[in-house]
């Protein structure tokens, strides 16, 4: 993708992304989906808690392994993966707003000391070859 | 590497697979026409995919009689226009993958070395 038109496609994303972030710190859109998804997932996609389960079912994630997630938003369900297996994660997205949520909530979860949190795209990512275990997203690409 | 996404199924007839593209079907996160070959001229294998579209459809139709019930609250929180957009989102996907023009799945492949 060139420069300008991942410029346009990140402004696109603030734009699509801006009263998402705003709305998941009310207390009804937590009621919302707390309804949706029978648990506290502070997101407004689809990635059921069973679905995260499998995702760390099938990817055999242990205490210690590195995990990377592209587009993490708010920071599900990757934190709730670092808090089932013990793996260590980075969260990434282009997307300061829900990066910022998603650091709240790992300290929440008292499981910061074990996350990372880095502003960038899944095109342009400043990490050396071979540096993760395994690598997520969740209806961002 | 594994990861959820929203696309168009690749046995869509041309038409209809341009027609749902253009159209930005909400939630579509994937233009590409197959995932699977995509992961696989970049060099992964044992590439699989389960089809999870059925809790897709459930989960949306749970969004839209969620925000239908709480709707003045929501309204007064994001605003009247961005609570119905999702309303619309809501339906639009719900019929989309009812015809059959939108699933969701889980990727998962390998990376050798």
């Amino acid at each position: 993708m060139s420069p300008r038109r991942a410029a346009t496609s990140q402004k696109a994303a603030a734009a699509r992304f801006a009263d998402t972030y705003a709305s998941a710190a009310t207390d009804v859109f937590a009621a919302v989906q707390r309804e949706v998804f029978g648990a506290d997932t502070f997101v407004s996609g689809y990635t059921t808690v069973a679905q995260a389960e499998l995702l760390a079912d099938r990817l055999n994630l242990a205490p210690g392994d590195r995990l990377l997630d592209l587009g993490a938003g708010l920071g599900w369900p990757a934190l709730h993966l670092v808090e089932k297996t013990g793996c260590r994660a980075v969260l990434t997205d282009v997307l300061e707003p829900g990066l910022r949520g998603a650091v709240r909530r790992a300290r929440r979860q008292r499981i910061g000391r074990r996350c990372a949190f880095v502003m960038a795209g899944a095109d342009h990512l400043p990490f050396r070859a071979a540096a993760f275990d395994a690598v997520t997203h969740t209806d961002a690409l | 590497m594994a990861f959820y996404t929203i696309h168009i199924p690749p046995d869509t007839p041309p038409a209809d697979y341009r027609r749902t593209a253009r159209a930005r079907s909400p939630g579509l996160a994937s233009w590409r026409r197959t995932q699977t070959d995509l992961l696989r001229t970049a060099g992964f294998t044992g590439i699989e995919e389960i089809d999870v579209t059925a809790d897709f459809l459930d989960t949306t139709g749970r969004w839209l009689q969620a925000r239908t019930r709480h709707a003045d609250e929501l309204a007064r929180a994001e605003g009247h226009e961005s609570l119905l957009r999702r309303l619309r989102d809501n339906r639009a996907t719900i019929r989309a993958v009812q015809r059959g023009l939108l699933r969701r799945s889980l990727f998962l492949a390998l990376r050798p070395g």
